[in-house]
C-alpha cells in the first residue's frame, strides 16, 4: 500500500512543479498500475502533458469500467482520461458513459483499422494465436486453425478457451470462412450454430478448456497438451523460459487495450488534445520497451525506435499484418450473453 | 421447554423458574440476532435478486433460464454426481479405516487422528495443484508408469472426473472420519463381547451389531461431505480443467457475463433448495433408522 502511495505522488508532485510555470489546465488520467502506469508516464501522457503546457495528473485502479461507472453513476467524475479494454470501451459507449471521441483533433487516419473506436483510442494490440508444442510436431508444425482441427496430420491434445470470446471466430476461419466475411457469418444462428459444431467435433481431442493466461501458458511449458489457443505474450514468456513452445500470428485475432474519456469529464477538451498528442508513431513505438504488446499505429516500427529482435515479437509487426484478423468487440458487447449460454451447453453436452 | 405455572406455596421457586426463563430468551438473543443479520437476511436478499431482471423490474427470466438452458441441468446433473462420487469413495475407505482406528489403545489413536486432521490444515490450492503434479501427462504417476514398461502412452489422469473426485475425496475424507469415528469409539464393547459370545463371528458382529451402532456417525459423515461437496470450487475447476463444470464455477461465470447479480442468485437459490432437500431427507431417512423410536 505505502509503496504505490509514494510511487503515485511522486510523479505527481514532480508535474505539479513543472504545470505550475505554464499550466494550460489539468488533465487527470486513471490507468492500471505496473509497467501500463509506468510506460505512461514516461512515454504517452507524460511528454504530451509537457508539450502541450498541461499538467497531468496520474492515478491508478485495477479495473478501468468499473471506476468510470462509479464515477458517473455517483456524478462527480475526476478523471479526464481512462485506459480500458477495447471490450470496455465499446460497453462504456453503449452504456453511455463515455464521450466520444474527437476525431476532428485526433488523426484517426494513422490507426490500423478498427483500433481506434467511436468511444476509445487505442494504444497497443495483443493477438489470441495458436501455440504448439515444438518436440510433438517436430517434423512438421502446423500453421493455420485448419491444422488445429487436422487430428490425423497432427495428432495431439489440444486446449480451447472455456469462454466462447476468440474461439468462435477462431473455429470459423478453421472452417474455411474467409476473414472478411467472419462477422457477417457469425451474425446468424447458423453461422454460430456452424462454429460450435466445429468445436464440438473437436471436443474428443480437447483435454482442457483454459480460463486465464497463465493457465495456457503453463499447460504448453508443462506439455500438458499439444496446441493450444491463447495469447501471444504468454506464449512468448513460456518460450523464453525455455519451453518446447512455438506459436504463429497467422490468422491470430488482434484486439486491443485503448484510452477513453468519461462522460462529463471536468477537462473534456483537454483530454482529447491530450489523446491527440500522444497518438503518434514515436510515442507507440518507445512504449515496447515497457510493455510486449504492439503499436496500432503501424508508422511505429518505421521510427527506427524498435529493435528488430522486439519488432518481431509484437503482433501488429508490418509482416503479420496481413496475417491478423481485427476483433470486431462491438459484435461481442452485443452477442456476448446470448452465445456464452450456446458455448457452455456446447461445453457441457 | 415452557414452565407450568406453579401453586401459590413455592412461589419463590415460581419467579426463580420466571427469571431464568426471561433471562434465557434474552441471553439467547445476540446468537439470534447474529444469524438473522448474517445468515437469514443474506438469504432473503438472495432469494431477492433471484427475482429482478436487468432494469431491476421483477421478473421470473432468471429461473426461466435455467430451465430453457440445457447447461445448468447438466451442469447441475454433473455437481450432484461429483458429490455422490465422493461420498462413495468415503464410505469405501473411511468405514474399514474408522472401524481400525476407533479400536486403537489411546497413545496410537491420538496420533492416527493428528495425522487425519494434518491435512485439514493444508490449503485447498496448493493440495489441488499437488494432484496436479503427480497426475498430468509428464506427471510423476505416469512417468513412473512408462519407466516401469507398464503403460506405452501416458493416462489421462488430470483434467477429468476422475481426477476432481480424487482431488475432493481427498479434501472430505477427514471431515467424513471425524463423526464416524467418534460414533464408533461410543459404541458399547459389552455388546460386541456379548454378541460374539452368543456364537456370532467376527464379521457377523462387525456387520449387525458394530455398523448398525456406528450409523449415526457414518450417517452424519455422508451427509456433511456431500453437502460440502454441492459447493466445491476451487478442487474441480483446477483438477477437472474445464471438463467438469460445477454449479458454482457457473456461478462465478454468470457473475461475469450478466451485468447482475439476478442469474447467478437465481442457481444459488436453487442450489440452496436441493440442499435443505437433501437434509430433509437425511433427516426422514434417520427417522425411518431409529425406527421412530428416537421422537421426543
Amino acid at each position: 500500500m505505502k509503496k504505490t502511495t509514494i510511487a503515485t505522488s511522486l510523479p505527481l508532485l514532480v508535474s505539479l512543479g513543472a504545470g505550475a510555470l505554464h499550466a494550460e489546465g489539468v488533465v487527470n488520467v486513471l490507468s492500471p498500475g505496473g509497467s501500463v502506469y509506468e510506460g505512461g508516464n514516461a512515454v504517452l501522457w507524460g511528454p504530451a502533458g509537457e508539450k502541450l503546457g498541461i499538467e497531468v495528473r496520474s492515478e491508478t485502479a485495477d479495473e478501468g469500467l468499473p471506476a468510470v461507472r462509479l464515477q458517473v453513476g455517483s456524478g462527480s467524475v475526476y478523471s479526464d482520461i481512462v485506459f480500458l479494454a477495447d471490450y470496455e470501451g465499446t460497453l462504456g459507449g453503449m452504456e453511455g458513459i463515455l464521450e466520444p471521441i474527437d476525431y476532428s483533433i485526433v488523426d484517426k487516419s494513422q490507426f490500423m483499422p478498427g483500433t481506434a473506436t467511436d468511444y476509445c483510442v487505442g494504444v497497443y494490440g495483443y493477438a489470441t494465436v495458436m501455440a504448439w508444442n515444438t518436440e510433438t510436431y517436430a517434423a512438421k508444425a502446423p500453421s493455420s486453425w485448419a491444422d488445429f482441427w487436422d487430428t490425423e496430420a497432427f495428432p495431439g491434445r489440444r486446449a480451447l478457451r472455456g469462454n466462447p470470446e476468440t474461439q468462435i471466430e477462431v473455429a470459423l476461419l478453421a472452417d474455411g470462412v474467409a476473414p472478411e466475411e467472419l462477422y457477417d457469418v457469425m451474425s446468424t444462428e447458423e453461422g454460430l450454430d456452424r462454429a460450435l459444431a466445429k468445436i464440438f467435433a473437436l471436443k474428443d481431442d480437447i483435454s482442457v478448456w483454459w480460463s486465464s493466461g497463465a493457465q495456457h501458458a503453463q499447460l504448453m511449458r508443462d506439455g500438458e497438451v499439444d496446441m493450444s489457443t491463447g495469447w501471444n505474450g504468454r506464449f512468448q514468456s513460456a518460450m523464453d523460459d525455455g519451453g518446447p513452445v512455438d506459436f504463429t500470428f497467422n490468422q491470430g485475432i488482434l484486439a486491443t487495450d485503448c484510452l477513453g474519456v468519461p462522460k462529463g469529464a471536468p477537462n473534456k477538451d483537454l483530454a482529447m488534445k491530450l489523446i491527440a498528442e500522444m497518438a503518434n508513431p514515436e510515442s507507440q513505438a518507445k512504449l515496447t520497451e515497457y510493455i510486449s504488446y504492439g503499436p496500432v499505429i503501424p508508422a511505429a516500427f518505421d521510427t527506427g525506435l524498435i529493435p528488430d529482435d522486439v519488432a518481431k515479437r509484437l503482433p501488429t509487426h508490418p509482416d503479420y499484418l496481413n496475417d491478423l484478423i481485427v476483433q470486431n468487440i462491438g459484435w461481442w458487447v452485443e452477442n456476448n450473453d446470448h452465445v456464452r449460454e450456446l458455448y457452455e451447453n456446447m461445453m457441457t453436452e | 421447554m415452557v414452565s407450568l405455572p406453579a401453586p401459590d406455596s413455592r412461589a419463590p421457586l415460581a419467579l426463580h423458574r420466571l427469571t431464568g426463563f426471561v433471562l434465557g430468551r434474552i441471553g439467547v438473543m445476540p446468537a439470534l440476532l447474529t444469524v438473522g443479520v448474517f445468515v437469514l437476511l443474506p438469504c432473503l436478499w438472495l432469494v431477492w435478486l433471484s427475482v429482478l431482471d436487468r432494469s431491476g423490474a421483477l421478473s421470473g427470466e432468471n429461473y426461466a433460464r435455467l430451465i430453457e438452458q440445457a447447461s445448468y441441468r447438466r451442469i447441475f446433473l454433473i455437481t450432484f454426481r461429483v458429490s455422490f462420487e465422493t461420498v462413495l469413495c468415503c464410505l469405501v475407505l473411511g468405514i474399514p479405516f474408522a472401524s481400525y482406528v476407533a479400536k486403537l489403545p489411546p497413545r496410537a489413536f491420538g496420533l492416527v487422528m493428528a495425522a487425519v486432521l494434518f491435512p485439514l490444515w493444508t490449503s485447498l490450492l496448493v493440495r489441488a495443484y499437488a494432484w496436479l503434479v503427480i497426475l498430468q501427462r509428464n506427471g510423476l504417476l505416469n512417468t513412473w508408469l512408462q519407466d516401469w514398461g507398464l503403460i506405452d502412452a501416458p493416462l489421462p489422469l488430470a483434467f477429468n472426473e476422475f481426477a476432481t473426485v480424487l482431488g475432493m475425496t481427498h479434501i472430505m475424507l477427514p471431515i467424513f472420519l471425524l463423526p464416524t469415528i467418534s460414533a464408533m469409539r461410543s459404541v458399547d464393547g459389552n455388546l460386541l463381547k456379548a454378541s460374539e459370545s452368543m456364537g456370532a463371528s467376527g464379521l457377523r458382529t462387525y456387520l449387525s451389531v458394530f455398523l448398525p451402532l456406528s450409523l449415526s456417525g457414518i450417517l452424519a459423515g455422508t451427509i456433511l461431505v456431500f453437502v460440502m461437496s454441492l459447493g466445491f470450487y476451487v478442487t474441480p475447476a483446477i483438477l477437472g480443467g474445464g471438463n467438469v463444470q460445477v454449479i458454482s464455477m457457473r456461478i462465478a461465470r454468470s457473475l461475469s457475463t450478466y451485468s447482475n447479480f439476478g442469474a447467478s442468485s437465481a442457481i444459488g437459490v436453487v442450489l440452496l433448495i436441493c440442499v435443505f432437500a437433501v437434509l430433509g431427507l437425511s433427516l426422514l431417512l434417520r427417522r425411518r433408522l431409529s425406527g421412530g423410536k428416537e421422537t421426543k
